[in-house]
């Protein structure tokens, strides 16, 4: 009897267990309260910015519009272009290269990296914004690759700056050193490199989402390596 | 329980009964986070069924307009790489226009992307770039709307908080006057001017995006409150990020009020006078409504991001129709707009700039 009972309470402990972690990762619609998409006010909700509870079609309840194909752009874009927000608008922009998105598609859109309903990560992203998020799906880190989460005081950047709210002219060219927190830019020469600091999902001078170009137009040099590898 | 006296067979039980406990999370849970399979594009202009002897349903109506010229912007011109090539070669990029307003003959855009001017001839092709090389107040900061005075453009330079007014007189562009909007007493931020209009007194009224206000900055100097209470709200003087800004001809003052579905009409002393539409996803109302302009028989034009259409409503704020579909009358046909924004009416002319698509102008019909 005592064996049966203790083989039942394993089985609930490993059933809660993994509810809650199952928990813990999916974000709640609700979250979106305490988070910057909170712009309801008093009598008028939050969730009503964004969805439309009646007369929808499309899974998000918000009807797409037919205009830019199908997917999440339209909705992000019509408050991420300048007007109801000036965050952001570089992720919509034409001239520079975005990370690859399949509009439409559950997941594999905005959402892919961006969790609108939640306030955990910076940026409104599923996972810390660092190496963790990029390694979701990249496995670009090992001996074979350029080294990352490696201090960067022997060959410190002579362009340290990335900055699109940078005033008055946004500056996306440069690399950046992020410390061991993973969240914090590091503009005296020490600090750890990451995927950030060549690379950015955003606003890239490349079509392999560099920060700088990695070659010239006019003769042998790379900018990008360069700009640590003097 | 006799099994589990079985060491072998336990451990079995357990495994399948995580492996049942696991897919059932994932259905239920872990469904959201990962792949689905696409959906098909719909339309967002839908009918209710219509009752017996009931009239022509309304999203059947198309305003007639007929389009007379187009820009295509650097969303539908090619790579990244072509795109960036924005100087002063001869085919360039519009990135992410937010404006444009007609002084006589000419025709300025609001480069939003480029952070400049550029003037447009009128089959489309650029004439003259005015950027920071020009002058560097002109190195503008996402801006975000413009109107004309006289020879002048007022610009919201949004991400600076100034107002910049250019006089284009004689083919000169000369920076006449930057008006830096202080923060009201009480408010958080420093405004960020995303909606401009100017009145036939040379007020100018500005949409305060990160105040949530209406600011009119009299002729004297004196900048105050017109509406708005700084905070989000909704309400007949109550705005939620108030955008686009236009006059009629008895110089009422119309606000979109962007995440609260409307644009509000108030009298010259700030009268609450009418609201038009309300948040909703069927023809009629708003998603993100962006931009508004009054024809001179006093329809107000309001362009919206969820229907990807401009659409039109008597002075009384009733519904006529829409204008943006590809084959007018066959609402599955999509839309020719991708983002449309800001929109100016001068006589029978309706210009529409779609941050993504780019400039357009109509010659409305009827």
């Amino acid at each position: 009897m005592r064996r049966t009972v203790r083989f039942v309470l394993v089985m609930v402990g490993v059933a809660v267990m993994t509810l809650f972690a199952a928990a813990v990762a999916y974000a709640g619609p609700g979250d979106v309260i305490g988070t910057k998409h909170n712009l309801g006010s008093a009598g008028n909700p939050a969730c009503l910015v964004c969805h439309t509870p009646h007369d929808a079609k499309g899974s998000y309840l918000w009807a797409r519009n037919v205009g830019s194909g199908s997917g999440l752009k339209p909705l992000c874009y019509s408050c991420h272009d300048g007007t109801v927000t000036n965050t952001g608008s570089y992720a919509f922009d034409a001239t520079k290269y975005q990370h690859p998105v399949t509009p439409g598609s559950k997941g594999q859109d905005c959402d892919r990296c961006h969790n609108p309903h939640s306030n955990t990560w910076k940026f409104l992203t599923l996972s810390q914004t660092n190496a963790d998020l990029c390694t979701t799906c990249h496995g670009k880190s090992g001996s074979n690759n350029h080294p990352i989460d490696v201090l960067a005081d022997k060959w410190p950047p002579t362009d340290q700056v990335w900055d699109p709210k940078a005033t008055p002219t946004p500056d996306f060219s440069g690399t950046r050193l992020w410390d061991s927190a993973g969240t914090t830019v590091v503009t005296t020469g020490s600090g750890y490199v990451k995927c950030l600091t060549c690379h950015n999902p955003h606003g890239a001078s490349t079509d392999t989402l560099n920060t700088m170009p990695t070659s010239s137009a006019t003769d042998g040099s790379s900018p990008l390596c360069q700009n640590c590898h003097k | 329980m006799r099994i589990l006296r079985d060491k072998r067979a336990a451990l079995l039980l357990l495994i399948i009964f995580l492996g049942v406990l696991g897919g059932v999370t994932y259905l239920t849970v872990g469904r959201n986070l990962t792949g689905a399979p696409t959906e098909e594009v719909t339309t967002p202009w839908q009918e209710k069924t219509p009752k017996p002897g009931e009239e022509r349903q309304v999203s059947e109506l198309e305003v007639p307009a007929k389009l007379v010229m187009h820009v295509e912007a650097a969303e539908a011109t090619g790579s990244p790489q072509e795109n960036a090539s924005g100087g002063a070669s001869s085919r360039v990029s519009l990135n992410q226009p937010s404006d444009m307003v007609s002084i006589g003959d000419r025709l300025f855009v609001l480069d939003s992307g480029n952070g400049r001017l550029v003037e447009l001839d009128r089959s489309g092709k650029v004439v003259r770039i005015l950027d920071g090389t020009v002058d560097e107040r002109l190195a503008l900061h996402l801006p975000m709307a413009m109107t004309a005075h006289g020879d002048s453009l007022y610009v919201a330079d949004s991400g600076s908080g100034r107002v910049l007014v250019v006089n284009v007189a004689g083919g000169e562009a000369k920076v006449e006057k930057v008006i830096s909007l202080d923060r009201l007493q009480g408010d958080k931020d420093t405004p960020r001017p995303i909606g401009i209009a100017v009145n036939a007194d040379g007020d100018i009224f500005v949409s305060d995006a990160n105040n949530q206000r209406v600011l009119k900055c009299k002729a004297d100097g004196t900048v105050a409150s017109f509406v708005g209470t700084g905070k989000r709200e909704a309400g007949n003087y109550g705005l939620n990020a108030p955008g686009s800004i236009a006059l009629d001809g008895q110089g009422n003052i119309y606000v979109v009020d962007i995440l609260n579905g409307r644009v509000m009409k108030y009298s010259p002393d700030g009268k609450f006078l009418l609201q038009i539409g309300q948040l909703g996803d069927t023809v009629g109302k708003f998603s993100r409504p962006k931009g508004v302009a009054i024809d001179g028989q006093g329809n107000i034009f309001v362009s919206d991001s969820l229907q990807a259409a401009v659409q039109v409503f008597d002075p009384q704020g009733k519904y006529i129709g829409l204008i943006g579909r590809k084959e007018p009358g066959n609402k599955d046909s999509g839309s020719i707009f991708r983002a449309p924004a800001e929109l100016k009416i001068v006589d029978r002319l309706l210009y529409v700039t779609d941050r993504l698509s780019g400039p357009f102008i109509f010659e409305l019909q009827g």
